[in-house]
Order: structure tokens, then C-alpha cells, then sequence
């Protein structure tokens, strides 16, 4: 189910009308309706790999409860490594074996051997990296001793399925998301009012920016031999756009939807774009993914500590398994490598902690090196995005090449100026408003704190009204991230 | 949860209202002329896109009831037949649009499915959730219905642009005579470009044009293939190109009357490129009535 459907503005009313008074406030109730209607909004997709979400909660449910009574470390191990192999297991089979297998033929081919083996024609479940590692986050933790499990097949159940951010993430960690599910819980107004006005917004991300962007963006991508350089470097920005709009978009409907239900999600996005250079923004950008590899892989690898071998080995493993973890394409692995290559030099002249605090706090204004730094960190992203969008590495270094020829100087001509130069006052129109509220968690959390409810409530109405007359007006667009 | 629940319902009444304008204004600019059901007493019916919307109501005294529409596709053609046979009429004659460009893939794009879902029953959908949500949900809020919004936009800001620029607007005429050659040259290319962009016709329309004679020879309805008149600039661009729709009907032992040609030195029975106007359509119904 798509949250820009009307199948979920139906959805959501009724879920909510009976969990707060069909439920009469039993936890059990709640977390049952949580899981029976986490598992209706999935298998509105299709209902056949639902039971795959099953599989992993019951894997690792039982994992849970046999590492609470087993004290032999071994053994311990041997059970995670048991959660790890299915669950990757799982994950690998739908998503890499294809990749795996074209790769093994190309290499066996390459030294004159021909492997007998076909690429299957296999369906990629919705969310599946999403909800995996959600899974993968709870046996780690609780093999730590982190996290006591859950002796309740439902509240695990619930803590894996929960629908808001089931298919798209945030990616939440086991010890933040699983305990909320065991307190009893109470409606709170502030919560689920700021709850909605993020949804709004998340919404207008979604359809006003993301979906405008995506049909220029493929525009220029699906036909990057017709255009020049020019051309192309703007398809790069709306592509840049497009996927910031409906990742932190979604993430937006997703936490402020949990809210509604009494639940807190963590942030995902703090506006990445108006970071300084490489490292800020990767504290801002899929924060939930980024932390994730942070503390299971980056920090159990040794992270910045040890030899520069050591350093630089640890810096490339966790963005290349991190382009990974979003496709299987090279073009994803190069997209992540080039992103170790950005952050490396911050590393090794331990700089990367040089902006932790907001831009230009408290200022409409920044300073002029901040601008310049910011610049440059847009400028970096964008190029690393083109290989991201691209279908393939000939792709990726045909547009790049393309962009850095003289190309990049002349009138692109494009037919429908009129149309691009509206999506380009939407894209200012839409950071400006970020700019002014980044000091929040989202960009329109501002106008909470309007002192007036009539300005509030013109300011919602003005938003309504430009998601229905500038949103983006073919049929609902699927969320990027759904593939991944 | 109280003032929580009387804010909602306070947006939700502003979201009604904006709904129920919406509604009136989708009702007469956009499905005002489309939704209407044909008297039982009609034994023949037009079943067409807009280039047969010239013929106006000049039938009906024979019985003939025009049922075309702009945009409207082949799979809303078969919506329309199948909603006539399931409402008991005595089928005598399909007048039916075999135009070259009739089973363009265009056409799935920009047809009528929307709006010809008002001839639908339940029997065509999956679920009937689907029925519901298609029929009569996105009817009745249309708030949600993309092709709505896209429709009124441009009203709203043609409406704008006719304050702001009254003057301007005024002077311009449609009619393709008071055109000239280049304009109409240009126009007749663009119009060819979005119907023939692509190389084949389209499967889903070609499998309903197919289901639509099978249901005729089934029912022993008189199925006619009618080819409407085109401009001079638009056949010379054209040249040969076809979807096919004319060699189906003929393969299939219906008769085609082509009337493409007709009209080629007669700039003036037109009123855009492949359209008649008025003329054009008076004297069209006479030879496709009266066989004049």
C-alpha cells in the first residue's frame, strides 16, 4: 500500500479509529491490531512474501529466547550466526543471486570457461533490506546483552511488521522501537498533531518534489544519449532532489504516522543538503542505515581506531556494503566508493568531526565559507548521485562524460521550459522552507510554534493547496527506496 | 484526544467543502458531457471518439443515438456496448470509428477509462473494493482523482490568463480555414506526432476491438466501420501510416465506409486538422444517413 494512495487515506482512519477505541487501551489488543494490520498494508503489495516477514520474526523470536537461556558462548554464537545466515540468506537469495550469478558467468567467461548456470526471474520483495536488518539489529543486541528478548510472539511480531516504516524504514534498532511496545499507551496531543503536520509534509515532498523531479529526471536518464551536457547536469539536480523528496519524504509520512499510534521514531533525515562536507552529510542523510552500519559493522571492524591500513579498509568496507545494501549493480558499489574516497581525506585529517552543529544557527544568512562548503559538499553529491540513478556503469560514464564535455556550457533547448522552470521554483520554494526550519527535526515543524491558530491552520491549507495543484499528475509513483 | 479529534474534524469539514466545490466544478467541466444514458428507444448507436461528435444529434430521428466522445478509446467503446446490452437494448446497428490512428497506444494513456467507468458493472472488476473505489469513491471525491485536478488546473488558469489578458485572447479563432498553410501544416504535424509516436497498435485495445466484433457477430449486430474525414494537411503527412483498425473489421466481414478522403479540398468543413465543424458534420450525417 502506498501511502500517496487513497487505499491508505482510507487505510489509516480506520486502523486509528480502532486502536485508540476498538482496543479499550489493552496493550495485547493494540499490538495485535498493530501486527494484523501491518501485515493487510503489506500484503496489499502482495500478499505472498508476507510470509517471509514471518519467517524472520519466527527466526529470530526463537533465536531471542534460546540466546536468554544459553550461557555456553559458543553455542550463543553459533545461534546468532544461525539468525545471520537465514535472515542474509534470505535477503541474498531475492536480491543478489541474479548479480551473483551474471557476475560468476562473466568472470568464468573471462578466463575462457563457461559456467552452465541461468539468472532466475525472481520478484523483489518490497522492504526487505528494510525489515531484515530491523531483525538482524534485535539478535545482535540481544546476543550483546543489550536488550532482554520478548517472551511475546506479537509485540516481536509488531516491532518487526509495524507498518508506518515497514517497507521504507526509519530502520529501527530493537532496544529504541521493541520496549515501546511493551508500555501501555496513552494518547498524546502534541505528539499526534505534529505527528500530522510532518505527514503533511512528508507528503509534499513527496508528490509536489520527488514525483515532479522523477518524470524530468528519467527524462534526461532514459534518453542521455539525445542531450547534451547541459541537460544532463540538470537531470543530475532534479535526480538529486527527486531522491531526497521521496526518501525523507517517506521517512516524514512514516514517523509522523507512528506518532498517531503513540509511537516514537527515530529522525532519518536532518536536511543533508546544507551540510558542509562529506562527513555532516552522512550524520543527515538515512541516518537510521548509516548508524546501523556504524555500530554492527564500522565499529566491530575496529572503526577509526588502529593502523591507516586499518582506517582506510574499514572506511571502504562500510560504504561499499552500504551501496550494496541498495542494489545489486555496480553502479551502487562505485556510488558508495566514491562516497569512501569523499570521506577519507575528512578522516585521516580528523576533520570529520569539524561540523557537528547546525549551519548558520540562529542566522536567515550563512557565512560565505559555510555557502562555499556547502556548495562544494551539493556539488560532490550530485555527481556521486548519477552514478546511483544510472542502470549500468556505461550509462553512469557516458552522462559524466557528457556533463564534463563542452556540452555543459551551451542552451540545453529542451522542449518543455515552462514545466521545468515550475519544478525549479518548487525545488526553491521547498528549500527555503527547509532553510528556515532546519533547526527542527523536520521542515515545516516550524509552524507548530505559530503562536495563532489561524496561521497555522492558512499555512496547512496554502500546503494542501500546492500539493493539489502543482503534485505531480500521473498515477501514484512508487517510493524509490521500495526497491531497495 | 478530544481537541485532537475536533481539530481533525474541523480540517476534515475545510477538506469537505474544498471537496464539494471540486465535485460541482468536475461535475460541469468534465463529466457534464460525457455521463449520459441513451433511451431505450434507439435501435443504433455511434460508438466513437470526437471525430464523430460533428454529428451532433442529427440521427435521432432515425433511431440513431450518438454515444461518441472526446478521447475516448476503444476499451471505453466496449464499456458502452456491453453497459447497452446489459441494459436490455434491441441492438440493430454499431456505427464504429476504424480510424487509422483508433488502436494508437496513445490512446490507453489518454483515454476516457475514468469516466467511462459510469457504464461499468461490478462483473469488470477484481474485488469489489476495486468496483467501489473506482466507480464511486474517486467519483464522489474527486479530490483524489488526478485527471480531475489536471482538468480543472487548466481551467483555472485559462480563466486567469483570459482576466489578465482579455485583449489577446479575443482575436484568436480555431477555425482551420482562417489558418494559414504553415500553421496548419505545423499543427497537422503535431497532431500526427501524438497519435503515431509508435510503431505498433496497441495489444489491449486491439484485443478489445476484437472482443467488440466477436460480441456483435455473436449477437448478430450490424457492426459498420467508419472512417472519418480528414484534412489535406493532415493525409499528406500521415502518408500510410495505420494501426490497422479498418483491415481487422474487413477481415472480420463487416463492411467500412471511408469517408477519409472526402473532405480533402473542403478546408472549410474543418475545424482543426482532423475534426469537422458544424458544415462538415451537417454534411457528413447525410452521407453516412442518407447515403448521399
Amino acid at each position: 500500500m502506498l501511502f500517496n494512495s487513497l487505499d491508505f487515506a482510507l487505510f489509516l482512519p480506520i486502523v486509528f479509529v480502532l486502536y485508540w477505541f476498538g482496543s479499550n487501551h489493552n496493550l495485547k489488543l493494540q499490538n495485535l491490531l498493530i501486527v494484523v494490520s501491518s501485515y493487510i498494508f503489506y500484503g496489499w503489495w502482495d500478499w505472498r512474501f508476507l510470509f517471509l516477514i514471518l519467517i524472520s520474526s519466527l527466526v529470530d523470536f526463537s533465536v531471542g529466547i534460546a540466546l536468554l537461556n544459553q550461557h555456553n558462548p559458543f553455542k550463543r554464537k553459533l545461534l546468532l550466526w544461525t539468525s545471520i545466515i537465514i535472515n542474509l540468506g534470505i535477503l541474498g537469495f531475492f536480491k543478489y543471486y541474479n548479480f551473483f550469478i551474471e557476475n560468476f558467468k562473466q568472470a568464468f567467461s573471462f578466463f575462457g570457461r563457461e559456467i552452465n548456470v541461468n539468472s532466475l526471474d525472481i520478484i523483489l520483495p518490497v522492504g526487505i533490506s528494510f525489515y531484515t536488518f530491523q531483525t538482524l539489529s534485535y539478535g545482535f543486541d540481544v546476543y550483546k546483552k543489550k536488550l532482554i528478548p520478548t517472551k511475546s510472539f506479537i509485540d516481536f511480531s509488531a516491532f518487526v511488521s509495524f507498518f508506518p516504516q515497514l517497507v521504507a524504514g526509519p530502520i529501527e534498532r530493537a532496544t529504541h522501537l521493541l520496549p515501546q511496545f511493551y508500555k501501555k499507551r496513552e494518547f498524546n496531543y502534541a505528539l499526534a498533531s505534529d505527528g500530522l503536520r510532518q505527514m503533511l509534509w512528508g507528503l509534499f515532498k513527496k508528490i509536489v518534489i520527488a514525483d515532479n523531479c522523477a518524470e524530468l529526471a528519467n527524462m534526461f536518464f532514459d534518453n542521455y544519449t539525445q542531450y547534451p551536457g547541459s541537460a544532463l547536469l540538470l537531470g543530475a539536480m532534479f535526480f538529486t532532489f527527486q531522491i531526497y523528496g521521496d526518501f525523507s519524504g517517506y521517512s516524514d509520512i512514516a514517523i509522523g504516522c507512528a506518532r498517531l499510534f503513540g509511537f516514537d521514531l527515530m529522525q532519518n533525515f536532518s536536511f543533508p543538503y546544507f551540510s558542509r562536507d562529506i562527513a555532516e552529510f552522512w550524520r543527515r542523510w538515512h541516518i537510521s542505515l548509516s548508524t546501523w552500519f556504524r555500530d554492527y559493522l564500522y565499529i566491530p571492524l575496529g572503526g577509526s581506531k588502529g593502523s591507516l591500513w586499518m582506517k582506510i579498509r574499514n572506511t571502504f568496507i562500510i560504504f561499499i556494503v552500504s551501496g550494496f545494501w541498495h542494489g545489486a549493480n555496480w553502479t551502487f558499489i562505485t556510488w558508495g566508493a566514491l562516497n569512501a574516497i569523499y570521506f577519507l581525506p575528512l578522516l585521516l585529517t580528523q576533520s570529520n568531526r569539524n561540523n557537528l552543529d547546525i549551519i548558520a544557527q540562529g542566522k536567515l544568512i550563512p557565512s560565505f565559507k559555510d555557502f562555499i562548503a556547502m556548495l562544494f559538499t551539493f556539488t560532490l553529491t550530485v555527481f556521486a548521485w548519477i552514478f546511483f540513478r544510472s542502470q549500468s556503469m556505461h550509462q553512469a560514464f557516458g552522462i559524466i562524460s557528457e556533463i564534463l564535455s563542452p556540452t555543459v556550457f551551451t542552451n540545453p533547448k529542451l522542449v518543455d521550459q515552462k514545466h521545468i522552470s515550475l519544478v525549479i521554483g518548487l525545488i526553491l520554494f521547498f528549500l527555503c522552507i527547509e532553510w528556515y526550519g532546519k533547526e527542527g527535526k523536520y521542515g515545516f515543524s516550524f509552524v507548530g510554534h505559530v503562536k495563532h491558530k489561524w496561521k497555522r491552520w492558512t499555512s496547512y491549507c496554502i500546503l494542501l493547496l500546492i500539493i493539489y495543484l502543482y503534485g505531480y499528475h500521473g498515477e501514484a509513483i512508487e517510493f524509490v527506496y521500495f526497491q531497495f | 484526544m478530544r481537541k485532537f479529534l475536533l481539530n481533525v474534524f474541523g480540517f476534515s469539514l475545510i477538506l469537505l467543502v474544498f471537496n464539494i466545490v471540486i465535485f460541482h466544478l468536475a461535475q460541469k467541466n468534465y463529466y457534464k458531457e460525457y455521463q449520459f444514458k441513451p433511451s431505450t428507444k434507439f435501435k443504433s448507436f455511434i460508438l466513437s471518439d470526437s471525430h464523430a461528435k460533428c454529428l451532433k444529434n442529427y440521427g435521432e430521428p432515425y433511431a440513431i443515438y450518438n454515444f461518441a466522445a472526446g478521447s475516448e478509446s476503444v476499451l471505453d467503446m466496449n464499456r458502452k456496448l456491453k453497459y447497452l446490452i446489459a441494459n436490455n437494448f434491441e441492438i440493430k446497428t454499431i456505427y464504429f470509428s476504424v480510424d487509422d490512428h483508433i488502436l494508437s497506444p496513445h490512446r490507453i494513456k489518454y483515454g476516457n477509462l475514468d469516466r467511462s467507468i459510469y457504464y461499468s458493472n461490478v462483473h469488470e472488476f477484481k474485488t469489489y473494493y476495486q468496483y467501489l473505489l473506482n466507480k464511486f469513491l474517486k467519483y464522489y471525491v474527486p479530490i483524489f482523482h488526478t485527471k480531475v485536478r489536471l482538468v480543472l488546473k487548466s481551467l483555472l488558469f485559462s480563466k486567469l490568463k483570459g482576466l489578465l489578458f482579455e485583449s489577446q485572447e479575443n482575436i484568436k479563432t480555431n477555425d482551420w480555414i482562417n489558418l494559414t498553410d504553415g500553421k496548419r501544416k505545423k499543427l497537422a504535424t503535431e497532431r500526427f506526432k501524438t497519435q503515431f509516436s509508435y510503431k505498433k497498435s496497441s495489444e489491449i485495445l486491439t484485443n478489445s476491438f476484437l472482443e467488440i466484433i466477436n460480441i456483435c457477430k455473436a449477437r448478430k449486430i450490424n457492426l459498420i466501420g467508419v472512417k472519418f474525414p480528414l484534412s489535406r494537411n493532415l493525409i499528406e503527412v500521415l502518408g500510410n501510416s495505420n494501426y490497422g483498425a479498418d483491415s481487422i473489421l474487413k477481415a472480420n466481414g463487416f463492411p467500412v465506409l471511408d469517408y477519409k478522403l472526402d473532405f480533402i479540398n473542403k478546408d472549410e468543413y474543418f475545424y482543426d486538422a482532423d475534426h469537422l465543424n458544424s458544415n462538415g458534420g451537417i454534411v457528413l450525417s447525410h452521407k453516412l444517413f442518407f447515403n448521399k
